[in-house]
């Protein structure tokens, strides 16, 4: 059965009312998986950088500590020709035991055989431990100076001797060093060399150093960021592209009409086709078995609606043929009587052909202008007293109008109403008054819930057919049935048009009552 | 005319019945398809048809009798009023489709624009010789006089202006006009186209020696035939229990 007369009107409204709620509350599967491969993302970036961190530092000092001794022994020591030395270096006495005091003197370096006087030495052996406690403090690593080296002979006070135009003018160590040493500002390389006394060192800026490190970390890093928003991206379009299927599944069930059916012809499931992806398999089957129950329970309601039709169709038919007969044999006394039968007989046709007409959905109302005067002409209600005054256009079908408005007046006289009055308060809209006893507000309530509730809410049972197949009436204009309160008698009003935002049936009219 | 109203409810069969008899046919009414099947070999000017029957379709029996070549006017009665089942039905080989509840009135003035139909111009008047006969008027004039004929001489110019210009044989003739009173009285279709050709003219029904008579249409329905929508055959002599 129908409950509306304009079914795109209807799936508009279902349409907004369901996007409205999607969009104020559910989640979208893509904001999520964006989200979540948002922060792998970022975390991926995070441990990679920390993984190239870790694995970098260690190689990075140990090339940077090779760079440092291969500049000292294979680079300098060959340029440091002894030609080039001051004289004063070779004028000066050998240097006594390295490190007197603070640093630590090295053996191998006071071991080392005495290169012959004159013959440039080669380096002289590694020295052991050694530390840094010597070292002098300097204040500061001057600016942009990155690699320094330092001839120092270490006599009574270290005396820097040759030095790179970037190293700090005292030495960097008060006591002979050999070997790697970390200052607060270099990391050093010393090297003894002959005369005995003298060394060469040769230092890294730590924050150099440290730069360097963070530099190519923070690379590793920030490369994994662009890979990670591409496959972000990537992966945002992969989605999209994946639950494609999920959005033409939802235009194709968009697509079936009422009854389940495509535009192609195919029922409920079949109209769907095959599922796309494996995983709108249960999908598919759940819609197939929804639309096979729906399919069936269409064709019982259409059984029903055939022979509902044939059961009262054919009986009308034969009481009209019946009475045409009487009206050919019988006495003319009797004609009155039978013509006022076979009117009552042909309008009872009118109004069972227009109930059959408004339980079939897929008829539209036939709108026309109507005439109300004219229409209630042919309505007999022995005991009801009627009025009928029309002031406003009504355009509805006929005989659905025609149906509830005797359905309500029927209704006004199995109440017990001796008047009955009928007007147009407002366009479009029917009013039916009585002067019968009314209901009061709690039965008022109840009557419009079991309208709303299709004549199956707890008041539908004693609500009668009349004002469930008025309200039918007015649903398929668009419109409703209001019972609007009144002081003397009932009242309906038969609304026939598709109502504004925020009409509600409880409402009182709009209009000014007369 | 004579009609077969197929019609299973006993109060709308019994009304039609009636009412069409009241207006002048001769109506055969079966409840039943079984019962139609009874009437095999009897000729009719029309057939008024139920849709749903109690033991089959009263379409797809329309539909076998359009197989086998039959093309006697159907009108279908039915309850079934959708647009999809009127269109159904006028291809299943229904002349026109009439929804219950009708009037009877209606169901009439279909069956006269039938006849006109079959009639050709007979239907609106034409000349017999000297008489004018308008057989939906139901009005005979010889020279300008109006003449009165009987039911019974009505049916038989009906059944021979139905069939204008063709032969019409003896038997048919007697079963499209008497029914199954034919049996009882069988010189009564002499009786009345001798009757017919005193008050209108001898030229008025024509003879054709051997096969049956002719009406209407001038010797263009030259050859001799059967009545429209006979089935060749013999004919049950049992109405089957069509009333």
């Amino acid at each position: 059965m129908k409950g509306a007369a304009s079914p795109a009107a209807v799936q508009a409204k279902v349409q907004a009312k369901v996007q409205a709620k999607v969009q104020a509350k559910v989640p979208s599967i893509g904001q999520r998986m964006g989200r979540a491969l948002g922060w792998w993302a970022l975390w991926w970036s995070v441990v990679l950088a920390a993984a190239a961190w870790l694995a970098v530092r260690h190689e990075m000092n140990e090339l940077l500590d090779d760079t440092l001794r291969v500049a000292a022994a294979d680079i300098l020591v060959p340029l440091l020709q002894p030609a080039l030395l001051p004289a004063a270096v070779q004028a000066l006495p050998p240097a006594p035991s390295p490190a007197p005091a603070g640093a630590t003197p090295t053996p191998e370096a006071g071991a080392a055989p005495a290169p012959r006087a004159g013959a440039w030495p080669g380096p002289a052996a590694p020295s052991g431990p050694h530390g840094a406690k010597g070292a002098v403090a300097l204040t500061a690593a001057p600016g942009g100076r990155n690699l320094m080296w330092q001839l120092v002979h270490h006599g009574a006070t270290p005396q820097v001797l040759e030095a790179s135009a970037e190293a700090p003018p005292q030495a960097v160590f008060s006591a002979p060093t050999t070997g790697f040493t970390d200052t607060a500002l270099w990391r050093v390389y010393g090297l003894a060399l002959q005369p005995a006394g003298t060394w060469l060192y040769v230092a890294h800026a730590q924050e150099e150093r440290l730069e360097t490190k963070l530099e190519l970390a923070l690379a590793v890093g920030l490369a994994t960021v662009p890979m990670a928003l591409l496959a972000l991206l990537w992966l945002r379009l992969r989605l999209r592209h994946e639950l494609q299927p999920l959005q033409r599944l939802a235009q194709r069930l968009g697509a079936l009409d009422a009854e389940g059916r495509s535009g192609l012809g195919g029922f409920g499931g079949m109209a769907l086709g095959p599922p796309e992806r494996s995983e709108l398999g249960p999908v598919h089957q759940a819609l197939a078995m929804l639309t096979a129950r729906l399919e069936q329970r269409m064709a019982r309601e259409r059984a029903f609606t055939a022979h509902a039709a044939h059961a009262l169709r054919t009986p009308l038919a034969g009481i009209d043929a019946q009475l045409a007969v009487a009206l050919r044999e019988a006495a003319p006394e009797q004609q009155p009587r039978l013509q006022r039968t076979r009117t009552a007989a042909g309008r009872l046709q009118r109004v069972v052909a227009a109930l059959l007409a408004l339980f079939r959905s897929s008829n539209e109302p036939q709108r026309q202008p109507l005439d109300l005067p004219v229409l209630l002409a042919r309505t007999p209600l022995v005991g009801l007293q009627l009025q009928v005054q029309q002031t406003q256009a009504i355009n509805a079908d006929a005989d659905l109008v025609h149906a509830a408005l005797l359905n309500l007046l029927d209704n006004s006289l199995r109440h017990g109403a001796q008047q009955a009055w009928v007007d147009t308060p407002a366009p479009q809209v029917l009013r039916v008054r009585d002067d019968g006893p009314g209901v009061d507000a709690p039965r008022r309530a109840q009557l419009l819930q079991a309208l709303d509730a299709g004549g199956a809410g707890p008041g539908g049972a004693g609500s009668g057919l009349g004002l469930l197949l008025a309200d039918l009436v007015a649903r398929s204009h668009g419109g409703r049935l209001r019972l609007p309160a009144s002081t003397t008698g009932f009242v309906a009003e038969l609304h026939l048009q598709v109502p504004g935002p925020g009409d509600d049936p409880l409402a009182p009219p709009t209009h000014a009552s007369t | 005319m004579r009609l077969l109203l197929i019609e299973d409810d006993d109060i709308l069969g019994e009304g039609l019945r009636d009412f069409l008899q009241g207006d002048g046919h001769l109506v055969q009414w079966c409840r039943t398809l079984n019962q139609v099947h009874g009437m095999r070999g009897e000729p009719f000017d029309a057939w008024l048809v139920d849709w749903q029957l109690p033991d089959g379709s009263g379409l797809q029996w329309l539909q076998a009798q359009r197989a086998h070549g039959l093309r006697t006017p159907a009108l279908m009665l039915t309850a079934r009023d959708q647009l999809s089942h009127r269109v159904q039905g006028l291809d299943a080989g229904a002349d026109d489709y009439l929804v219950k509840p009708f009037a009877p009135e209606e169901l009439s003035a279909r069956l006269r624009v039938v006849a006109r139909r079959l009639a050709g111009d007979a239907g609106a008047g034409v000349l017999l010789g000297d008489a004018q006969v308008d057989l939906v008027a139901r009005a005979a004039r010889v020279q300008g006089l109006r003449v009165d004929l009987t039911g019974r001489e009505w049916a038989v110019l009906e059944a021979l202006l139905l069939r204008p210009g063709r032969v019409v044989n003896k038997l048919d003739l007697e079963r499209l006009v008497l029914g199954f009173d034919a049996e009882v009285a069988s010189n009564a279709i002499e009786v009345h186209v001798s009757s017919l050709r005193r008050k209108l003219g001898p030229a008025v029904i024509e003879t054709v020696r051997g096969s049956g008579y002719r009406a209407g249409g001038g010797a263009a329905g030259g050859a001799g035939g059967r009545a429209v929508g006979v089935e060749l055959g013999p004919a049950d002599t049992a109405a089957g229990g069509c009333a």
